[in-house]
């Protein structure tokens, strides 16, 4: 029995002798000759020979040794095999050969030295393998290693995304996918290198990561980080659910460098002479972008539209006011558009964008809000206008469409100041009625009537002439340079009661607006304080009163002289401005009307929300009844001084009343803290 | 004149002879024409590797579907591993930075790199197979029974340096695979400190954090751990794994050579026909070791360096993206025998990864004191009321884990049903602690019916094995990303 198991144990150590004999020497046959990359160099040596030019040369080829050869980079950054197949690219003889043996094309190894660049800084891949499987991509072939999107490796140390520091050629899509990025204002949810919004991941080093970062678990077509971004790009709540990215379904001659720039994100990491200088310029200090367009397509255009149109709220999570729409411009001051971008609506999709915050310089944030204040038509000139032809007829129309909302239809007055008063028409010049028509009064609710043609300015202003009767004529001494101190005085006893506390009006107008002190001459502001306005609790300060409350002239010209000195607002805060509403009556308007689409607590469905402090502190109550009255065309917002088939008209007091429930709102005034705002 | 070169040549010629002789007769026994028992006995006994060998065995131990030569595959697979890892050491950099970069230059550039990678990582998981197998044989061979106690301890511990072995190895490429496993396995022993926490003594008696940062060097993965992995790799454990090996070995001489049936020697004397072949001190059956032994040794040898060569010529060991620990794996799973205790910690941590598994060991050790029968050894399942249970419990194993584990997915478990439970019944009673208690229920009642030991203590081990095993399974099959379970592999979401 025993023999019969030596035997057959005998026989299964020789059996299996065999085969480790037969897969070892294989092994040692494949390892030492039979690899692919000697077969290469052979062919190459065949090739060079062949292309020999003369006996010695063929001679050298054909002595060339067959070896491993590889770039090791300075301070072994990195190690590059590619050179053992890729033998040929920097041998000019090799120009029109095949790939692998062919030269490089381009110049791009004259500025870029292999001995320092080695081959997969640009190109990917693992540089210490040796053969195709193993080089491209550690698990399967990565399409972002492949030629198309090899520009994304020069972003790498070319890109700069604030000058234009890209080299010329070579650079075409990477530069495309630049563009569109300026376009389609990425930088209004996504960080780049230190500046742009917080809804979005930040993208600076967004070449950096690969495939573990990505969820494919929603993706349909292969799974590469190039397909992810197609289609993320795509359809951004599918890829990714709960993403409030609106869709980019752009063409594939844009998508392709849009995915280029975005593989090409990345921050240095290389020893710094890698990198140009304006990259490294870039990363510790950027250059400030010059015009307010630019900035503004950076970073506002992806919400707002390049013209400003905005998103429809009823149809798109990430709805956005139309800033360029005409009736916002016409009734939105300065103030507010700064509010608004400094202080943001404290909702994630309109944040702050204060330079600490959003990277952005205080400067450019003034280049932005003069951009968007530019969306308002600049209106006709004065010439234009004493020019028009104007027609009562017109001038009626336009009144009554436009005007009687506020000043009542026979322009006696309402909301707004009586217009038919001899004692004003007297008083007040051409340049006084255009100034006033054309440029409003910021932050009340006299919107600017810029867009209104030369004609139509005419007609009104001859409309108001005709109400014009005989004035009682008055001369007044000159009035002289004043003590502003004493007219300060004069203001809050006398004035403040009725114009406000900060001449931001009340029972009477703003007349420390900026725009009304700009429109109106001493002579106009001394005749109606004189002479008062008929039939407006106005009454006339040196006519109208006993001796001894009587303004003289130097009472006159120390109150003229403070209210020149106000002209450049020092408040730090929006006064609201006159509010005469019944707040309760209001809110009974505002949940029958309003609530549908803003909200019944103001939070915005689809419509903005009213009720964020930041908007309120932005917003005076001028705005606000000057919105409610003229609505925005071309939205969902009715005007509701004139009414449509839908909606009713509403009374100026019924909007009196909206406005002063909107303002119970409010609990706290934002400061302009941007005056002191440091530098990032 | 003549006669100094001539004499010169003619020393030469004689001392080129001796050599040849000493060389081809006595070292290699090559010309010898006949070599008597005496000179076989010698030359194990005399030789430094060969004396391991009793000069005489009994023939029973020859049998292959005895043992299948498992233990002897462990062992030449743990030489193999010595070799190959010394060569790999030739090339390998223990640095975080570099690790992966001397990797990638042993498969891609080194001649014969990939192979002698490759055949380092399929002897080692081979090797915890074969562990595994043998460990199985000698236990259903009854073969830690009549005074082979200390050689099983010994075993089980070998068992256990294995994994490590193992384990530590698993972390050297530094790849995504290496580094999310052993922080997987890291963790898992650091589950301890839930234990601890529930108790409240984790401020001043921290077991699980004091081996975790042991292993860690630190709190994560990183250039610490890295060290101290490479060191308990290739110094340490295989010291220790060494020494206990030689004196399992040691063992089996001193317990009486390999275990067999009490009628070994009636089956021997029918193999043979009646005649004796050779017969040893007390009258039983025994051949010499020489050559047949070291025949049987070298089938041995030869097939498991065979398999192992194919299978190194045939298939690459895994290489993955370079580790980043700002990018961990969904799912990141332990190496494929340590799976088994991932998913048991996918329902409790502690339970799972600490309580569970002790138990299990300790178990392990104690089999040859819970078992008081002594008749039943060098038979498999001795016998077929054994291979009965055997089978019973494997079947009682596959229903109930299946079962248990089916529920808990489908429809939840007790921390589901009853939000309010305490956190200590929740560990006490995750699936994972009723399955192992249903397998311990049923190897009493096995006692309790049958009387036997011995069966109570297959029928512990098999539902035991059984249950590991389809553990093992679900986490390597049916586990996904974020360890959700998918009835069908092919749907789970990609990578």
């Amino acid at each position: 029995m025993e023999e019969k198991l030596i035997r057959f144990y005998k026989y299964l150590a020789l059996v299996s002798a065999i085969i480790c004999i037969a897969v070892f020497s294989l092994t040692a046959a494949f390892d030492h000759f039979g690899r692919p990359w000697q077969a290469m160099q052979r062919e190459y040596r065949t090739i060079l020979a062949g292309r020999a030019q003369n006996d010695r040369q063929r001679a050298e080829a054909e002595r060339s040794p067959i070896e491993v050869r590889q770039l090791v980079l300075p301070g072994e950054l990195r190690v590059d095999r590619c050179i053992t197949c890729h033998a040929g690219i920097e041998n000019p003889s090799m120009d029109g050969i095949r790939i692998p043996f062919s030269i490089h094309s381009g110049d791009y190894l004259t500025t870029h030295p292999p001995e320092k660049f080695g081959c997969t800084l640009c190109h990917k891949g693992q540089g210490r393998a040796l053969e195709v499987q193993d080089v491209c991509g550690v698990e399967g072939h990565d399409p972002s290693a492949s030629l198309q999107y090899v520009e994304a490796l020069c972003a790498q140390c070319h890109l700069t995304l604030f000058v234009n520091g890209l080299p010329s050629s070579g650079t075409e899509k990477v530069r495309g996918g630049l563009e569109l990025v300026r376009r389609e204002g990425c930088l209004g949810c996504h960080k780049l290198r230190g500046v742009g919004g917080h809804v979005g991941p930040d993208l600076t080093e967004q070449g950096r990561k690969g495939r573990h970062y990505y969820s494919f678990r929603r993706i349909k077509g292969d799974h590469s980080v190039v397909n992810w971004h197609r289609e993320h790009f795509r359809d951004p709540g599918g890829v990714s659910p709960g993403s409030s990215m609106p869709a980019f379904d752009l063409p594939g001659r844009e998508m392709e460098p849009l995915i280029t720039f975005v593989l090409g994100q990345f921050s240095p990491s290389l020893p710094l002479d890698y990198y140009s200088s304006e990259v490294l310029q870039e990363f510790r200090s950027r250059q400030s972008l010059r015009t307010g367009r630019e900035a503004y397509l950076l970073t506002c255009s992806a919400c707002h539209r390049s013209d400003g149109a905005g998103r429809d709220f009823g149809e798109h999570p990430y709805g956005a006011p139309s800033i360029g729409n005409p009736d916002f411009q016409a009734v939105a001051s300065r103030e507010l558009i700064e509010y608004a971008i400094w202080s943001g609506r404290g909702t994630s999709r309109m944040e702050s964008w204060n330079p600490i915050l959003s990277g952005l310089r205080a400067e450019e944030l003034e280049l932005i809000v003069d951009h968007v204040r530019g969306f308002r038509p600049k209106g006709p000139s004065l010439a234009a206008v004493k020019e028009a032809d104007g027609s009562m007829l017109l001038g009626r129309e336009s009144f009554a469409h436009n005007c009687s909302l506020c000043h009542g239809e026979a322009g006696e007055g309402g909301p707004g100041p009586s217009l038919n008063s001899p004692d004003f028409l007297g008083a007040a010049s051409e340049e006084f009625l255009y100034s006033t028509i054309v440029i409003g009064r910021s932050n009340t609710a006299m919107p600017s009537w810029s867009a209104l043609p030369p004609r139509e300015i005419a007609s009104l202003i001859l409309l108001l002439r005709s109400w014009q009767k005989e004035s009682r004529g008055l001369s007044l001494p000159r009035i002289g340079g004043g003590n502003s101190r004493r007219g300060e005085d004069l203001y809050a006893s006398r004035c403040a009661r009725c114009h406000g506390r900060f001449g931001e009006g009340g029972i009477g107008p703003a007349i420390l607006n900026p725009d009304f002190l700009s429109a109106a001459s001493d002579g106009y502001i001394g005749q109606t304080i004189a002479r008062g306005r008929a039939h407006t609790p106005m009454f006339g300060w040196r006519e109208d009163l006993t001796r001894a409350e009587r303004l003289g002239p130097d009472d006159l010209g120390d109150l003229i002289s403070f209210m020149r000195a106000r002209k450049d607002s020092l408040l730090d805060f929006l006064p609201p401005g006159a509010s005469t509403g019944r707040p309760l009556q209001g809110r009974e308007l505002y949940h029958e009307l309003c609530s549908t689409c803003h909200g019944r607590a103001g939070e915005g469905i689809k419509a903005p929300a009213l009720n964020s402090q930041e908007f309120l502190s932005g917003a005076t109550n001028g705005f606000l009844l000057a919105t409610l009255t003229l609505g925005r065309r071309g939205t969902a917002m009715p005007s509701w001084g004139r009414g449509t088939s839908e909606y009713r008209r509403l009374t100026a007091g019924e909007r009196l009343d909206i406005v002063a429930h909107l303002r119970t709102w409010q609990r706290e005034v934002l400061r302009r803290d941007w005056i002191s705002t440091p530098e990032p | 004149m003549r006669k100094t070169p001539a004499r010169g040549v003619q020393i030469l010629q004689l001392s080129i002879r001796e050599v040849w002789d000493s060389a081809t007769r006595r070292f290699l026994r090559w010309r010898e024409p006949r070599v008597s028992d005496r000179e076989r006995s010698r030359a194990v006994s005399r030789s430094f590797f060969l004396h391991y060998h009793a000069s005489r065995i009994h023939p029973f131990s020859l049998r292959p579907a005895y043992t299948l030569g498992l233990g002897l595959m462990s062992f030449f697979l743990f030489f193999i591993l010595l070799v190959t890892g010394v060569l790999l050491m030739f090339y390998y950099v223990p640095s975080a930075e570099r690790a992966y970069s001397s990797i990638q230059d042993i498969t891609y550039v080194v001649t014969g790199g990939r192979f002698i990678r490759n055949m380092h990582r399929w002897a080692a998981h081979g090797m915890v197979v074969t562990v595994l197998l043998h460990m199985a044989r000698v236990f259903y061979t009854g073969s830690y029974a009549r005074g082979r106690s200390l050689n099983w301890v010994i075993g089980v511990s070998l068992l256990l340096l294995t994994l490590l072995l193992s384990f530590t190895g698993y972390l050297l490429p530094w790849d995504q695979l290496a580094f999310w496993a052993v922080t997987i396995g890291t963790n898992i022993v650091g589950s301890v400190r839930e234990f601890t926490d529930m108790l409240g003594t984790t401020a001043w008696f921290d077991p699980g954090g004091f081996v975790k940062s042991f292993l860690l060097g630190g709190d994560s993965v990183g250039q610490e751990a890295l060290i101290r992995f490479y060191l308990l790799h290739i110094v340490l454990l295989p010291f220790l794994a060494g020494v206990l090996m030689l004196v399992h070995l040691w063992r089996i001489r001193k317990d009486g050579g390999l275990s067999r049936p009490g009628d070994a020697d009636e089956v021997v004397l029918r193999g043979r026909g009646g005649t004796p072949s050779g017969s040893g001190p007390g009258g039983e059956p025994s051949i010499l070791a020489w050559p047949a032994a070291l025949w049987a040794e070298a089938a041995v040898l030869m097939v498991t360096i065979a398999a192992l060569a194919t299978a190194s010529f045939l298939l690459d060991a895994p290489l993955r993206e370079i580790a980043d620990p700002s990018a961990p794996e969904n799912p990141a799973k332990a190496p494929w025998y340590f799976l088994g205790v991932q998913e048991l910690v996918s329902y409790s941590a502690f339970a799972g990864g600490v309580a569970i598994p002790l138990l299990f060991f300790t178990l392990l050790l104690v089999i040859p004191f819970l078992d008081r029968e002594k008749d039943h050894i060098g038979r498999w399942f001795s016998g077929a009321s054994g291979r009965q249970v055997a089978g019973s419990s494997a079947l009682f194993a596959l229903l109930i884990t299946v079962g248990l584990v089916g529920v808990a997915i489908r429809f939840g478990w007790l921390h589901d049903w009853i939000p309010g439970l305490p956190d200590l019944l929740n560990m006490l009673l995750n699936p994972g602690s009723c399955v192992v208690l249903a397998y311990l229920l049923f190897g009493m009642r096995t006692l309790r019916s049958t009387g036997s030991t011995r069966l109570a203590v297959i029928s512990l081990f098999t539902s035991s094995l059984v249950g590991m095993l389809l553990f093992t399974a679900i986490g390597f099959w049916f586990r996904g990303p974020d360890w959700e379970f998918y009835w069908n592999p092919a749907q789970m979401p990609g990578p």
